[in-house]
């Protein structure tokens, strides 16, 4: 288990990694996070952020701080449309943080 | 190229393998202007010379070869040639579509297209190098594989750089399935139009060239070409397609449940772990690979370091190669998949209709209908990879059920039984899509002229709606939603839409990696780089109805054939059995939703409800009545 310590109840979400995520996770696939409690989808983004660096970040955010439209959250199966990440996360959540698909070949 | 041609070399090849006669004829220039080119004016000359009476694997079938006018020019990702020919494996229009740098090399050698006709006494092989063409003796390449067929041409010839097209043993054995491979893994595959040139004793066309090709405003296409490669390379997308290609979609496919699992029993496979392109790329990718001038390399080399296949080297494999043999085969064993689609290149068969029938045969050991194999052993178990790669082997060499299988998935169900599980469109196996949650790639897949197919319409904003909201208002005029992929709403007229311009892009040369979905090449940069290359004052408006012709002749050459409303409807399986796991667990197309999409598609297209024949007044406005007369003239009564 890796992430911030804690106070109080926490939140564990597990984070899985896909595409450019999961190349700019070190080809990590898959790991959990213990959250502060009352966590948001925004809370959990920095501490990734903060493990994987910059390159993480960018894939996430443009230069000007503004959300990707090529990051795609998915949380317990459903894609996140709208402000995913103001999203609350509670205790078991599963994300997959994913680059769009493009189909072919 | 040929004076006053510019985009165009302005030239058609035609050999005639019977009669040894070969002879070079001017482009006319209606026809260009009507067809554009490749895939285009490859369909106007196969209707024109082919019927309903031609046996596909007969003499009396062409076999035609074509490039475009953008073709091998500094147009970003324009390395495409299109074979095109009466289908072995469906019997009706059959075309495949090829990266690589052999059809810029054929352009360089001052040819549009290439008809051939005929059969060949013995086996030959092709040899362009510009003016100088010529048949020469391939006894003794016959029965080699594609890669060393490459070799020992470039080697007799003296000329390492030529360009190989070529058969393999699958093509020679006319397994109805079988690819021409270039550049060693470049596959014009889905049809079948390498068994097509095995019928002709045609094991190889080698070309060098050497005159290479004019625009007509210089400035202004080197202009239009670095805006166009801007585009690509600021395209939000661009860093997915240039690390992984294709296979990006895998865990994807998986994550959204549209994953072919077990012949298409499931639409999530508990192994899918295994094929994510990023194991591919972190185990097993030793290089990138791109074809002839793009900007984008989304082709890798691989290498499996060990195992049981250890030592394996090539190149790929897309995600239709992943999964064709591996999900649908329930096999979650990358190195195997590596393996097989190595074999199903050196080969030279279709990887998708190659892992479809094997997944049809384990779905028939599953029920019983194929009880053992030919050795008397049981292996048709789901996820034995052992068996798929020995069932490779017996498919191209036709040995044993080999021998069944090799006439494709439907043909072996009507000999052997379980029609019902063969996921077909027209006779052709369906690509990696579960499109049972994907309503507009359900209407794409079922009416594509040349049967179950994601490359003649796939609209990819069906999935990831956020990508592109604002260009699909922009060009098409419709609002799609996050939930849009499920709504049955609007599909009709996004396909057709897009239909007509994947017709434009497979006519001017370009890959549809990166003109297939409207970014990053959108149909303004089309238009801007014909303009510029070949000097037409053409617009948009006009470059789309070239697309609609060329999709209403294909359209068409099927009707001519017997094609009818009923041919467009989903398979069976897809359309009757809900999906049994994931994300889309119970969806099934539904039946009445479905006709009304298609009600709607075709009043759209121009064609009759009942039977979906394209009307006159459609044809009048895109200039083929006569094709329609020569239609009913072959006793096909038209509305």
């Amino acid at each position: 288990m890796t992430g911030n310590p804690v106070i109080g109840t926490p939140v564990t979400v597990t984070v899985r990694y896909y595409v450019l995520f999961c190349i700019a996770a070190g080809y990590c696939r898959e790991e959990e996070f213990r959250l502060e409690p009352e966590p948001r989808m925004a809370d959990l983004v920095e501490v990734i952020c903060q493990k994987y660096g910059d390159e993480f970040r960018h894939k996430i955010f443009s230069r000007e701080g503004t959300l990707k439209s090529t990051a795609w959250f998915i949380l317990n199966g459903i894609k996140l449309a709208e402000d995913p990440l103001s999203t609350k996360l509670k205790n078991g959540d599963i994300l997959i943080l994913s680059s769009p698909l493009l189909v072919g070949g | 190229m040929d004076k006053g041609w510019y985009g165009w070399a302005g030239r058609i090849l035609r050999v005639n393998l019977t009669t040894k006669e070969i002879i070079t004829e001017p482009l006319d220039r209606g026809l260009a202007r009507a067809y554009l080119g490749q895939s285009g004016i490859n369909a106007r000359l196969l209707f024109d010379l082919t019927g309903p009476d031609v046996d596909p694997l007969s003499p009396d079938n062409p076999l035609i070869f074509g490039v475009g006018p953008l073709t091998g020019s500094l147009a970003p990702c324009s390395g495409r040639f299109t074979v095109t020919s009466k289908s072995p494996l469906t019997g009706i229009f059959g075309d495949s579509n090829c990266g690589g740098h052999w059809g810029p090399e054929l352009k360089n050698a001052g040819y549009d297209h290439i008809v051939i006709t005929g059969k060949a006494e013995h086996p030959v092989y092709l040899w362009i190098n510009d003016d100088r063409v010529e048949l020469r003796d391939a006894c003794h390449l016959w029965g080699k594989t594609t890669w060393e067929t490459d070799d020992l041409i470039k080697t007799q010839l003296a000329q390492p750089t030529a360009q190989v097209a070529c058969i393999g043993p699958a093509g020679e054995n006319l397994v109805r399935f079988a690819a021409i491979i270039c550049n060693l893994a470049r596959a014009a595959a889905r049809t079948g139009v390498g068994a097509v040139m095995g019928s002709k004793n045609l094991k190889a066309i080698a070309v060098k060239g050497n005159r290479g090709m004019a625009v007509a405003e210089p400035e202004k296409f080197w202009e239009v070409v670095q805006q166009s490669v801007k585009d690509i390379q600021n395209d939000p997308l661009y860093e997915v397609a240039s690390t992984f290609g294709t296979t990006a979609i895998t865990g994807l496919a998986q994550m959204l449940g549209f994953l072919p699992t077990r012949n298409f029993q499931a639409s999530v496979f508990e192994e899918a772990e295994n094929l994510r392109g990023e194991v591919l790329l972190q185990k097993h990718v030793t290089k990138h690979k791109g074809c002839f001038n793009c900007p984008v390399s989304c082709s890798r080399f691989y290498k499996v370091e060990e195992g049981e296949y250890a030592g394996t080297l090539g190149e790929g494999p897309e995600y239709e190669s992943i999964t064709a043999l591996g999900s649908k085969c329930g096999n979650g064993d990358l190195p195997s998949i590596l393996h097989a689609n190595t074999l199903c290149n050196r080969l030279g068969l279709d990887t998708i209709s190659t892992g479809n029938v094997i997944a049809w045969a384990m779905e028939a050991y599953q029920r019983g209908i194929i009880k053992t194999d030919d050795d008397g052993v049981n292996k048709f178990e789901w996820g034995n990879h052992n068996a798929v790669v020995e069932t490779i082997y017996k498919i191209a060499l036709r040995q044993g059920l080999g021998d069944i299988l090799a006439e494709g998935a439907l043909r072996a169900a009507r000999k052997l039984g379980g029609e019902d599980f063969v996921v077909h469109s027209k006779g052709m196996d369906y690509p990696a899509v579960d499109v049972r949650g994907t309503k507009g790639m359900a209407l794409s897949f079922a009416v594509s002229p040349r049967g179950g197919d994601h490359l003649k319409g796939l609209p990819l904003y069906e999935v990831a709606p956020e990508i592109y909201q604002k260009d699909i208002k922009e060009e098409v005029g419709i609002d799609i939603t996050p939930a849009y992929w499920a709504e049955y709403e609007t599909k009709a007229r996004l396909m057709s839409w897009h239909e007509n311009w994947h017709c434009v892009v497979d006519s001017l040369g370009l890959c549809k990696l990166e003109g297939i979905a409207i970014k990053p090449l959108k149909p303004r940069h089309f238009q801007q780089l014909l303009k510029a290359a070949t000097g037409w004052d053409i617009t948009v408006e006009e470059l789309e109805k070239i697309g609609d012709r060329i999709w209403n002749l294909e359209r068409l050459f099927g009707v001519r054939e017997g094609i009818r409303r009923q041919d467009d409807l989903p398979p069976h399986r897809l359309y009757n059995e809900p999906v049994a796991n994931g994300p889309s667990v119970g969806e099934k197309l539904d039946h009445e939703k479905f006709e009304g999409m298609l009600d709607e598609y075709y009043d759209l297209r121009g064609w009759d409800r009942e039977t979906g024949i394209p009307l006159r007044g459609k044809m009048l406005e895109l200039g083929l009545e006569k094709d329609l007369d020569a239609v009913a003239g072959s006793g096909t009564v038209v509305p």
